[in-house]
């Protein structure tokens, strides 16, 4: 290494320090996906790094550099054996990141770690993209783009001007990014890609056991949002159907996997107002709609239970468009249908069994039948409460007759278990029932603590009937939603951000998180849902045509006279004002002097105009004094950062003043004499 | 594969002297600047492909929106790299002469009439010496660069390459300016011991020399005068200061001939001229100079000794006829 660098090549020590802080500023949000040694070694590399800048620490030799690359790949390929994912990939980019800094002795590593930067910023939306993940992934690219600016910076300035100087930059981008983001062609998926691992855990399951939907009750995440177009049904109405367990096997409840999709041939109800359902990224295919719901969409298939699903897992955010339907006719069931609805597995829950048969022969109608098992639950201190007992082998009847607490999950299976030992086909349904109504928009978000199960029984000639057995013992579960409900059990402690604000009484708090969920909410509707048919919808109705060489046309012209704009402001009109501005301002001065009726000779400088201004209008002596004094300031004092725009408001001021005002008397006497 | 290169670049060059003509001050504009991606643009560039990749094949728009964003900064990087060298004034200023194997310094200023910045300004001849300055708004700042001059004549140096990479490294802006430089390069001293010549012959440069004390005269101190002339005994005795004037110092002139160094080869010759002038200076003796083509009056003081030394640097061998 040669002892000099030359200014190609030497860092600046302000460059090396913010690349540091953006480094870090990059990889925490990745903490809560990636594995914590990962950070280990991200910790000891930057640490490092920050020594030799200190100058504490001389750089690491070939050998050990090399030891902590074998390393890294191999706790890597470890950690993901046989796992293709999105995970590895970001590790590995993570990793590559903090091992170059290590050896960043130059520029060009700079242009390196910076351009990776980048890279590692746009993953991290690969997980999120929420408002707040996109704006700090553009903190991020401020923060790259200042280390690029004190990379190329000779002076030592202080970081304002830095990142003045970066926000300028970015904001000169944004017509730029305005016309690509709306006319950029878009085109579906090249290559099928991994997805983030991990998805899908959360929200409703395609598998209802004790414990499922409790597990949900502390998460603040939104499922989905619903706007409704016209009146909304209460809250208390709001079932939102998504997945039908049809299959006890003596622990879990399951759906049927054969899903047979049946054309809905019912007419739509003008009555039922139609809502648009957006779906946060789930992985899962299922949709939340309310009974009698149908969507055009092509996406989605009607499933024999009576709920919606994708064609696709909802790797994105997505929006549908339902309409509510008439009331279905009454088809009676077929008797594999009965068998299935009615299947219990032989040998389970034996007391359960024997307390349906006892209870079943007082009711022979099966509406009276499931009352009589809801009066029960009303009347046999049952407790509705998330604080469960973990079950044995036989959970219903360890439930019904032992433990005695539960939640919606609990008396929903323990419901439909009693029905079907009393011969009545029952199944039970997973989604969630009722959400927060947004003041500041007129929707609602449900979230994962609004997760419900809730049964539906066979009645012969009517169909199938929804029964919610939580009314039995929390009705306000179903009139005040989950969170009240919890609320007054003391049991409300959900992670996210609306626990803390509820619970510390903060009514201002509770307010912003609303707001903020508005705006997220239009966010999503309106920049995340932005997709190749609404631009080529918007497109043709401004030019009649979208297709992709129209689309690259547009494109191209809009940003050409962009650029032609930009470079008259900077080339032509920046530079004439530039040049000529302190000549204009100083002969609008002598204008305005000349044309109140002030003799201005042509050597007469400013300071003597001024003089005489302020003689005969002596209530506009303050702004021909300011204006008087930013002029010689700007003409004496050296490297001044004097910009025009004092000049311009004492001018305007003084401008104003004197149209009002007349010619002082004094002075005229003095010329008259 | 050299020849190439190098008829190469005496075309380019050729070509950049229609283009951008040679002048002592030059202030550039669109018609003088040059942009391209550097390698870390190039780098960048690629980084952007294979986001946008990423963001078609997720579909995800975030990602979309930051590539459109860096996109956007990668265009404005062009626009921003011209306009730090747009408007920059160039001027050339003196120049100081070196002797063989030493560096020529040629002093230059940048100013600029608008109200902007200049940063991070690197001036120079790319392998030889780069300089960098900056320009807040409505300064100059004068920068000096340094060649060096290997063989005694007449310096050029090529075109200055004026460049930036400012803001963001990713557009490198330039220009190649030509302000005319050039200097004269000095004979290397080579001293020798030879006797110089009087006015007319050695005796009377002798008595002369002998005579030279004692028509001194000895007047009060003024400006300008070296120490050496100073009678620092009587400034001891009287605390006032004297000087020595020397009456007659045409009387002491020696010239420094051409001829008298017959045996030497042609740049030796000169080297030892050079030397001795240098030294007659120093001595603050008066001397002339005798080429074959022309002849210089002795004379002292520090134009004298320049004149007498470009003389040295610019004698071609065509004067030259042994």
């Amino acid at each position: 290494m040669k002892d000099q660098l030359s200014f190609d090549e030497q860092i600046s020590r302000a460059a090396l320090f913010w690349l540091l802080f953006t480094q870090i500023a990059l990889v925490l949000p990745h903490l809560d996906g990636l594995p914590l040694w990962l950070f280990a070694i991200c910790a000891v590399c930057g640490g490092w790094r920050y020594l030799i800048y200190r100058q504490l620490l001389n750089y690491p030799a070939t050998i050990s550099r090399l030891l902590i690359v074998v390393l890294g790949f191999a706790a890597i390929s470890a950690e993901y054996l046989g796992k293709f994912s999105l995970d590895p990939a970001v590790s590995l980019l993570v990793l590559a990141f903090f091992l170059k800094i290590l050896e960043t002795k130059v520029k060009r590593d700079v242009y390196v770690v910076v351009c990776l930067g980048f890279f590692i910023a746009a993953t991290r939306l690969l997980y999120s993209q929420s408002l707040y993940a996109t704006i700090y992934a553009l903190f991020c690219c401020m923060l790259l783009l200042v280390t690029l600016l004190s990379l190329h910076q000779t002076e030592a300035t202080d970081y304002q001007s830095a990142f003045k100087r970066a926000g300028i930059l970015m904001l000169k981008a944004v017509p730029l990014l305005v016309i690509l983001f709306l006319f950029f062609p878009r085109v579906p998926p090249l290559w099928s890609v991994p997805l983030p691992a991990g998805q899908g855990a959360t929200g409703v399951n395609d598998k209802l056991s004790p414990g499922a939907i409790t597990r949900l009750a502390k998460s603040d995440v939104t499922a989905f949002r619903v706007e409704f177009n016209g009146t909304m049904p209460p809250l208390s109405e709001q079932y939102w159907r998504g997945l039908v367990f049809d299959t006890f096997d003596g622990r879990e409840w399951r759906e049927t996997k054969a899903r047979s999709i049946a054309k809905d041939v019912r007419a739509i109800d003008p009555a039922r107002s139609s809502y648009m359902l957006t779906m946060q990224a789930s992985y899962q295919h299922w949709l939340f709609t309310l009974a009698d719901s149908s969507t055009k969409n092509s996406d989605v298939v009607r499933r024999s239970n009576g709920t919606l699903a994708s064609i696709k897992p909802l790797k994105s955010r997505s929006k549908y468009l339902v309409n509510r339907l008439a009331s279905g006719e009454y088809k009676p069931l077929s008797q594999r249908q009965v068998d299935q609805y009615s299947q219990l597995p032989q040998a389970s829950n034996p007391q359960a069994r024997k307390f349906a048969k006892q209870l079943r022969v007082k009711h022979s109608d099966n509406l009276q039948y499931a009352q009589a098992v809801l009066r029960y639950f009303n009347q046999n201190n049952y407790f509705y409460t998330l604080k469960t007992s973990i079950l044995g082998a036989h959970s219903i009847d360890e439930f019904l007759f032992t433990t005695r607490e539960g939640y919606c999950e609990h008396y929903a299976t323990a419901f439909v278990f009693l029905m079907r030992a009393g011969n009545v086909p029952a199944r039970a349904v997973g989604g969630y029932l009722g959400g927060e109504i947004n003041p500041f928009e007129d929707y609602v978000r449900v979230r994962e603590l609004d997760a419900h199960a809730w049964a539906e029984i066979w009645v012969a000639g009517t169909g199938w009937v929804r029964v919610d057995p939580t009314s039995a013992v929390a009705p306000e579960r179903i009139l005040e939603g989950a969170e009240q409900a919890l609320r007054t059990r003391n049991e409300f402690d959900p992670s996210g951000f609306s626990g803390w604000s509820n619970s510390s009484g903060l009514r201002w708090v509770n307010t912003a998180r609303l707001w903020l969920d508005s705006i997220n909410h239009q966010w999503t509707r309106l920049f995340l849902n932005y997709d190749k048919e609404k631009q080529s919808d918007w497109v043709k109705s401004w030019w009649g045509e979208s297709t992709t060489e129209e689309l690259l046309r547009i494109l191209i012209i809009a940003v050409i006279s962009v650029l032609m704009l930009l470079f008259l402001w900077t080339a032509v009109i920046n530079k004439w004002w530039s040049l000529n501005s302190f000549t204009l301002l100083e002969n609008y001065f002598s204008y305005l002097a000349k044309n109140k009726g002030i003799e201005v000779l042509p050597s007469n400088t400013v300071t003597a105009v001024c003089q005489k201004l302020c003689t005969a209008y002596p209530i506009a002596a303050d702004h021909a004094k300011s204006y008087r004094q930013w002029h010689e300031q700007y003409l004496y004092q050296e490297n001044s950062q004097l910009g025009y725009y004092p000049a311009i408001r004492s001018l305007s001021k003084l401008t104003a003043t004197l149209i009002f005002t007349r010619k002082n008397n004094k002075y005229k006497e003095v010329q008259d004499v | 594969m050299v020849g190439v290169k190098s008829y190469a670049r005496r075309r380019w060059q050729k070509w950049l002297s229609t283009r951008i003509k040679p002048n002592p001050s030059i202030t550039l504009d669109q018609r003088r600047i040059y942009v391209f991606p550097t390698k870390a643009g190039a780098l960048f560039a690629s980084m952007l492909l294979v986001m946008l990749v990423t963001a078609i094949n997720y579909q995800n728009n975030s990602i979309f929106l930051l590539v459109f964003f860096l996109a956007g900064l990668f265009v404005m990087a062009i626009l921003s790299a011209f306009s730090n060298l747009a408007d920059l004034s160039i001027r050339r200023l003196q120049s100081d002469s070196p002797f063989a194997g030493d560096d020529a310094a040629f002093h230059i200023e940048l100013s600029s009439k608008l109200k902007k910045q200049h940063q991070a300004i690197q001036i120079g001849w790319p392998d030889i010496h780069m300089t960098v300055g900056s320009l807040g708004i409505e300064s100059r700042q004068s920068l000096t660069l340094y060649c060096p001059a290997r063989q005694r004549g007449l310096l050029k140096p090529q075109r200055l390459l004026v460049k930036s990479v400012y803001p963001l490294g990713l557009i490198r802006a330039w220009s190649w300016v030509d302000l005319d430089l050039g200097c004269p390069v000095y004979p290397h001293p080579v001293e020798m011991d030879v006797a110089w010549q009087g006015q007319d012959d050695s005796e009377l440069y002798e008595a002369n020399h002998m005579a030279n004390d004692e028509l001194a005269n000895i007047r009060h101190w003024r400006e300008g005068d070296t120490p050496r002339q100073v009678l620092w005994k009587a400034y001891a005795r009287t605390d006032k200061l004297m000087s020595i004037e020397y009456a007659e110092p045409a009387k002491d002139a020696r010239w420094l001939d051409w001829n008298a160094l017959p045996e030497l080869a042609l740049e030796i010759r000169l080297s030892v001229l050079c030397d001795a002038a240098l030294k007659l200076h120093d001595q603050n003796c008066e001397y002339g100079l005798r080429l074959p083509a022309c002849e210089y009056t002795p004379d002292t003081g520090a134009t004298h000794l320049h004149k007498v030394l470009e003389a040295l640097a610019l004698f071609s061998s065509t004067e030259y006829q042994p």
